[in-house]
């Protein structure tokens, strides 16, 4: 199970360079991006946190270095560690600082630091208590080995840190905190590296022990991206926000590292060989090789951030044509060395490698073996390389053929070097035939990529004039071109009603976030009126029924006779008829202007009143015929 | 000698209606009129739609409809209040005007709702 | 001195009777109202059922316009253009919806917010449905008060408060049209036979309102505008044709077609369709009719024999015109005038043959002899009996309700919807019914105890009536008793009250009745009617066990069969009950979890609860005005996943719901819809073809399903992961397991 751990962490460190080919090592894009995201405001970081991370960057991409970080960032730094009540994150952070920065700090303040977090290890609660504190004590013992830092109690502590793992290898951050992470088990390893090399006696083989189990369940979780790169996943959210499985992995390596080393002397466990392994990268400065201007091909190899690799040679493999599978072209060539410029050259391309792509295979050979264990090579190295060179046109000619086979209407030699202007005219009957010939620089025949097409639907069959235009091209040509050939005078026929129709215009895609036609309402168009004569005149009409009403009325011998006579029925009466008037005045208005509620409104209080004085009115009318009919 | 006797006919009835309808109270002779008077109206307007069309429909079917509803309540009105009409004894006439005057308060609301 | 004595005893005891009608009504109302609270109130010992909670799927729209409509006024509602359903068309939701309940409840709650009373809109819509039934019951009442006397009356308003029928559309909750409509159509009927009775005026006025806030409520008033020209045309043909009639007619066609025609989702169909045309017949032959009637009144029969003669020959030429005018009329319209739901009341194959989407819907089929039994249960047998006594005498008013009961039977067996407007007439016939046996048995008894019987065994009908519903609400409280826990015993008492009162209100109706009734009740019909003493009292005991069987029945409908609110299931499982709220907690998840605009498809069946509980625009929705655009999400959801996704991105669909019971046994879900979806979205697009998803005619989703039914969308969204659960993929609702079990989805994805 150990053996396989190795393995695994090989490969981690490795399939990164192997899959992706040409990594090219740090640029000046990364230095630059660097530079801004870390760019100091007003010339100081936010916190020491930020300025150790800015630091680190600037000093592995190997800038910054005018940036003159030192004058703002130490003064904090000795503030922070003279201070007694800066929190031992912060003193951490300072010591991380002041190892890059070397202010200049007296033993005192480091050996107060160092007693203040001896105390703190021992009822430290959080793994990132003991983190910091053991981390503190570290780079006070890397940086002032005078002050005594040894941990008399290592045994305890180390127990301590341990009883925050869980069973499947993870770590929990506090003992109250039930929820356990990947990334917390690098801290704790890290931290226990810290212990394990501070101790004055040796660790307790057991304990060394349970903690190999633990790191080998840890491995168990490992789990693989599509790509076949391994990395731990971080299940946990929390306060701190979610580690992201890169973060995770490389806290996990550089606890594994930290402790591997830490127990190199005293401990013999299979996992601890792994090392520190220093991928070095191969890239190409220029992968399009030029037949015309005869360039060499030449390998840089660097590590991966860029620096210098140590002697090694670069041998290439293997070259083929990508178009023909298996047989190479170059076999196992070294390349050579050219100190000045740091870089591998092939001093000149095999005579058979003509215009194309091909895939050249590379392998790193490191002259001291000894360097294998720090370096990581990574196995070969496969590269597209592209090869180009000026492509020759010949024998260029156009002509209009009756059928497949011949009867040659019309036949133009084309000079396509130069500029030509035509006019052919034929119909959908004809054919068109464009034929040149395009040989490479070594005599090879050269193939180009496109043929021509039946046209004549692709045109909607409509009729006229069409320019003509050539277009040669390749990615391996230097000379490709396109050249207007003239103008060919087309008569076809008819669309058949299958034919699709012509696309629209193409819209300029400015125009497509422009106004958009405007979209006109269509509305029912008002009916038609009648004149307006006609509708007076049934006006007219419809008061004549009304005029042969009265009329029949009078002829009848209407009378007022039943009106009431005395006073108080007779008040009643004309409220009653009014009322009713008041309520028809009322329905005008509502017709008029007035809406459904208002009128209801209006009109409940009228028809109580109506009901009221209606009543009366009816009543004493019915008892007066009533007394007429008993008398 | 059908036809002879059809006019006959004819005459006879045109003469006992008439010498019927001449028996008919003042009152019921009012509403007759009444009723008259609005089929008439109602007549007119049909003719006028079927001249110009019913564009504004809701107001041609509100106008005949008030007719048509004026009318109908009239007759129930003179129904009601004629006194051989052995159904309605019980029924006074005041009454019978008073239901009148509401329903038609009522249809002409709603009437002048849907007039528009 | 006696006659006087005599008189203020009758008066007295006339107003007694009243008071205890009165009671009787009250305890009616309550019992119509809180019988429809079991979807509300606590049932079993521990469980609260549910809260108050609006059922099904259209409550949920008319909830949702309720509260518009508090929110934002009468005006507002009236042109309220919904850009939330029909997207991208939207609707006018003032036009094309039946205001009547939704203004009811706006009103209520008005009302009661002037009134300083707190209550919600919801607990408002809840509680309609209840209180208008207490209202219908009172309306059956005062109907059948009017066809049959006191006695029937209450006996019918007991019946129809229990009805099941009724019930299933009336529970807490179901704030549906029909909640109010059945109140406005018998109160209509009501005041029509009123008017008929009376002939006044005023109460025709009335009608015409009623028939206004039927119209107003529900689609039916059509049954209305046909049923009263076809009792009026009855009428007229057998001879009974009176003043009266023409009172109760003429007037309610005018002002109720006017009426009809203010409601903007009926406007000019009141007077273009043809559903219409048979009142404008009918008002027409009762004018002439009236003036025949009135020229015979004042001519001499012999001139009368010669003016008809001569009038016949003119007539007949007049009324030929009239016909081929309304035929033309018709013709011209399209479908004949006559709209799809209609014509599949006249043909019940109609719908089934032209319109799925019409026969899709499950209230709309015909419904089975058991359905029978479970709506109205006893009435049916009870139906046939009232019948009889409606003609014994026959009169205009139970004429009426003979022709009411013979049309609704016709069409709640064409559809199972209308068994709704079938059992107010079973009510009211059946209510006859008890009331007319119950008056010949008391009778037959009382003239055989001399005891009892006192002076005069005639007048019993009254009182046996009376001693009907008595006998019925004590049958009525004694089982409320097991199902309600914390109904007071007050009522019980108030009932021995009331049996206790009995046999004094008896001896004091013996008295005033010798004044009365003499005279009516023929002698005759006392030797016919008596019975032997013990057939009666088994008699009445069998019937009093039929009334109680149909309490039982009813109490039972009301609590177990008809208060599930279909938005919240519920299984009994061996380890107690299980509520499953999926629905509500889809939505909540769409509220939550989509943008505000964001469009969501479903079946249609969805589209109003979607609008109303998760606020998002839907496709189509249970407002199936757009026969293309239910097809259209049809179609996507029986194509393949890829032109399924070009149909739902052309109409800016972000999320698709699909509702699934294979995993709990939930029946109604979307694959058993899916025959539907198939056959109504090939009814428009003609690429989808059924047979494409039947193999061997059958449907199925088992291993031997078509290929195009596995891979159609509704099939992946619904079967996605579904092996998941159990590792086999076995549905529980089609007891089989599923024909694909792996795939992946490639054009939608699951929502977590």
């Amino acid at each position: 199970m150990t053996r396989n751990c190795v393995f695994l962490i090989l490969i981690l460190c490795t399939t990164l360079v192997c899959d992706a080919a040409i990594f090219h090592p740090i640029s000046d894009s990364h230095r630059s991006a660097a530079l801004e995201i870390f760019a100091p405001v007003d010339g100081s970081f936010g916190s020491l946190e930020e300025a150790y991370e800015a630091l680190r960057t600037f000093d592995l991409l190997g800038i910054g270095k005018q940036l003159n970080i030192r004058a703002s960032a130490c003064p904090s730094v000795v503030d922070t560690l003279g201070s007694a009540s800066s929190s031992l994150k912060d003193l951490f952070y300072a010591l991380r600082v002041n190892m890059l920065l070397k202010c200049e700090i007296s033993e005192e303040v480091f050996a107060g630091i160092a007693s203040r977090c001896k105390a703190s290890v021992h009822d430290a609660k959080s793994l990132f208590d003991f983190y910091y504190s053991i981390g503190s004590l570290r780079l006070i013992k890397d940086h002032a080995s005078e002050v005594d830092v040894v941990l008399s109690d290592a045994d305890e502590i180390f127990q301590a840190i341990k009883a925050l793992s869980q069973s499947d290898g993870k770590w929990r951050y506090s003992s109250n905190n039930p929820a356990s992470s990947t990334y917390a088990a690098g801290v704790a390893l890290q931290t226990l590296a810290g212990v394990v090399s501070l101790a004055t006696t040796e660790i307790d083989q057991s304990l060394i022990g349970m903690l190999n189990n633990d790191i080998v369940k840890l491995f168990d979780g490992i789990e693989k991206y599509d790509d076949g790169v391994f990395y731990f996943d971080e299940k946990l959210v929390d306060a701190l926000g979610h580690e992201g499985p890169l973060s995770a992995t490389s806290s996990i390596v550089r606890g594994l590292t930290a402790f591997a080393a830490a127990t190199s002397g005293s401990l013999n466990l299979a996992w601890k060989a792994i090392g520190f392994s220093i991928p070095l990268i191969l890239s190409l400065p220029a992968t399009v090789l030029s037949m015309t201007r005869k360039d060499q091909l030449k390998v840089r190899v660097t590590t991966v951030l860029g620096s210098t690799a140590p002697p090694l040679s670069v041998k290439l493999v293997q070259a083929f044509s990508s178009g023909s599978k298996g047989a190479s072209i170059i076999e196992s060539q070294d390349l050579k060395f050219d100190a000045e410029n740091d870089v591998h050259f092939l001093d000149a391309l095999p005579k058979s490698v003509d215009l194309g792509t091909y895939h050249f295979v590379f392998e790193i050979v490191l002259h001291d073996s000894e360097e294998k264990n720090i370096y990581a090579t990574g196995s070969r190295t496969k590269v597209p390389i592209y090869v180009t060179g000026v492509v020759k046109v010949d024998n260029a000619e156009i002509a209009v053929l009756d059928s497949d086979l011949g009867n040659i209407e019309t036949q133009k030699k084309l000079d396509l070097a130069g500029e030509t202007a035509l006019s052919l005219s034929a119909n959908h009957l004809q054919k068109l035939r464009l034929s040149f010939q395009l040989t490479t620089p070594l005599g090879h025949s050269f193939k180009p990529h496109q043929d021509f097409l039946g046209l004549v639907e692709r045109f909607f069959y409509l009729s006229g004039k069409y320019d003509i235009q050539l277009t040669v091209g390749d990615a391996v040509m230097e000379n490709s071109y396109l050249r207007e050939l003239g103008s060919i005078e087309l008569d076809l026929p008819e669309a058949p009603e299958k034919a699709t129709r012509p696309p629209p215009q193409p819209v300029d895609p400015y125009l497509r976030y422009g106004p958009k036609a405007e979209i006109t309402h269509i509305f029912r168009t008002p009916d038609k009126r009648p004149p307006q004569e006609l509708s007076l005149a049934f006006v007219a009409l419809v008061i004549l029924p009304f005029l042969g009403f009265v009329v029949g009325l009078l002829r009848l011998g209407v009378n007022l006779k039943n009106f009431p006579t005395s006073t108080v029925p007779a008040t009643f009466a004309i409220l009653f008829q009014l009322g009713i008037a008041a309520v028809l005045s009322l329905y005008v208005l509502f017709w008029l202007k007035l809406d459904l509620f208002t009128t209801l409104k209006a009109l409940s209080f009228l028809g109580i009143f109506l009901m009221f004085v209606g009543h009366r009115t009816l009543s004493h009318l019915a008892s007066t015929s009533a007394k007429l009919k008993s008398a | 000698m059908g036809k002879s006797a059809t006019t006959k006919d004819a005459q006879a009835l045109f003469h006992s209606l008439r010498s019927a309808y001449a028996a008919t109270p003042t009152n019921l002779k009012i509403i007759d009129l009444y009723v008259m008077f609005a089929v008439v109206t109602a007549l007119i307007q049909v003719v006028y739609m079927a001249i110009v069309g019913s564009f504004p429909f809701n107001s041609f079917l509100s106008g005949v409809l008030s007719c048509v509803g004026t009318a109908v309540l009239a007759v129930c009105l003179r129904i009601q209040v004629n006194k051989e009409n052995k159904e309605f004894k019980d029924l006074p006439p005041e009454r019978a005007f008073a239901d009148f005057v509401l329903c038609n308060l009522v249809l002409h609301l709603v009437i002048m709702n849907f007039l528009g | 001195m006696a006659a006087s004595e005599d008189a203020k005893a009758s008066s007295l005891r006339y107003a007694f009777g009243n008071v205890i009608a009165f009671f009787i009504l009250l305890l009616i109302g309550i019992l119509a109202f809180s019988i429809r609270l079991f979807s509300v109130k606590s049932r079993d010992l521990q469980v609260i059922k549910y809260e108050s909670v609006i059922h099904e799927f259209d409550p949920y729209f008319n909830y949702r316009v309720t509260q518009y409509l508090t929110k934002n006024g009468i005006y507002d509602f009236w042109n309220w253009f919904d850009d939330r359903t029909w997207y991208p068309l939207g609707r006018v939701i003032g036009g094309t919806v039946y205001p009547g309940l939704t203004l009811t409840a706006g009103t209520l709650w008005w009302i009661l917010n002037s009134l300083n009373i707190p209550l919600s809109v919801e607990t408002v819509c809840v509680f309609t449905a209840p209180i208008f039934s207490a209202n219908a019951a009172w309306a059956t009442y005062l109907l059948t008060k009017e066809v049959k006397g006191t006695g029937a009356g209450l006996t019918a308003a007991v019946l129809l408060a229990m009805v099941p029928s009724y019930i299933s559309r009336s529970v807490a909750g179901s704030y549906d049209n029909e909640a109010v409509a059945i109140f406005a159509l018998i109160f209509t009927f009501y005041l029509y036979i009123k008017t008929l009775n009376t002939g006044s005026l005023f109460y025709a006025t009335l009608n015409a309102i009623a028939y206004f806030y039927m119209v107003c409520s529900w689609g039916g008033y059509t049954f209305i505008i046909n049923l009263i020209p076809m009792h009026v045309l009855l009428c007229i043909v057998t001879g009974r044709y009176s003043s009266r009639l023409y009172i109760a007619y003429a007037p309610l066609v005018v002002l109720g077609t006017l009426l009809a025609a203010l409601v903007p989702v009926v406007g000019f169909n009141a007077v273009m369709t043809s559903e219409h045309f048979a009142s404008f017949l009918v008002f027409i032959i009762i004018n002439v009719v009236a003036l025949v009637y009135y020229i015979k009144g004042i001519l001499l029969p012999k001139m009368f024999k010669v003016a008809v003669t001569l009038v016949i020959s003119v007539g007949l030429v007049v009324c030929v015109a009239v016909i081929a005018v309304l035929i033309a009329l018709v013709a011209s319209s399209p479908t004949m005038g006559w709209s799809g739901r209609s014509l599949s009341l006249l043909d019940p194959t109609y719908a089934s043959k032209y319109i799925p989407i019409i026969a899709s819907v499950s209230e709309h089929q015909p419904p089975t002899w058991p359905s029978y039994f479970m709506d109205i249960n006893v009435l049916a047998f009870l139906v046939p009996a009232g019948i009889i006594a409606c003609f014994s005498p026959l009169s205009d008013a139970s004429s009426f309700v003979v022709l009411y009961i013979a049309t609704s039977v016709y069409f709640s067996g064409v559809m199972v919807r209308l068994m709704l407007v079938f059992a107010p007439a079973a009510c009211i016939t059946s209510g006859i019914a008890l009331s007319a046996a119950f008056d010949v048995f008391t009778r037959s008894i009382k003239f055989q105890l001399p005891g009892l019987s006192g002076n005069s065994p005639i007048d019993a009908g009254d009182t046996s009536s009376g001693g009907v519903v008595a006998q019925n609400e004590t049958v009525k409280t004694e089982k409320k008793e097991d199902p309600g826990k914390e109904r007071p015993s007050r009522k019980t008492e108030k009932n021995e009250d009331l049996s206790k009162e009995r046999p004094s209100r008896k001896n004091k109706k013996k008295e005033k009745e010798n004044v009365e009734k003499i005279s009516v009740k023929p002698q005759e019909e006392k030797r016919l009617l008596v019975l032997p003493l013990e057939a009666s009292v088994i008699a009445i005991f069998l019937l009093v066990l039929l009334g109680a069987f149909y309490v039982v029945h009813c109490v039972w409908a009301a609590a177990e069969a008809y208060s599930a609110p279909s938005i919240v299931l519920t299984s009994h499982s061996h380890d107690g009950l299980h509520v499953f709220d999926d629905f509500r907690e889809a939505y909540a998840w769409l509220r939550h979890n989509t943008e505000v605009d964001d469009k969501v498809a479903s079946w249609w069946d969805y589209g109003y609860q979607t609008t109303a509980m998760a606020n998002r625009t839907v496709i189509v929705d249970n407002n199936t005005w757009n026969n293309t655009h239910i097809a259209t999400v049809g179609t996507a959801m029986s194509s393949p996943e890829k032109p399924a996704w070009e149909i739902f991105n052309s109409l800016d669909v972000k999320y698709v719901l699909v509702v699934f019971g294979g995993l709990v046994g939930y029946p109604s879900d979307d694959i058993n819809k899916f025959l539907w979806m198939v056959r109504i979205g090939g009814g428009v697009f003609p690429h989808i073809k059924e047979p494409d998803y039947l193999r061997d005619g059958q449907y199925r989703i088992d291993s031997e399903a078509t290929p195009t039914m596995l891979n159609c969308l509704m099939y992946k969204l619904s079967y996605y992961r579904f092996v998941e659960t159990d590792g086999k993929g076995f549905d529980r609702v089609r007891q089989t397991e599923i024909g694909k079990k792996y795939f992946k989805l490639t054009h939608f994805e699951e929502v977590r």
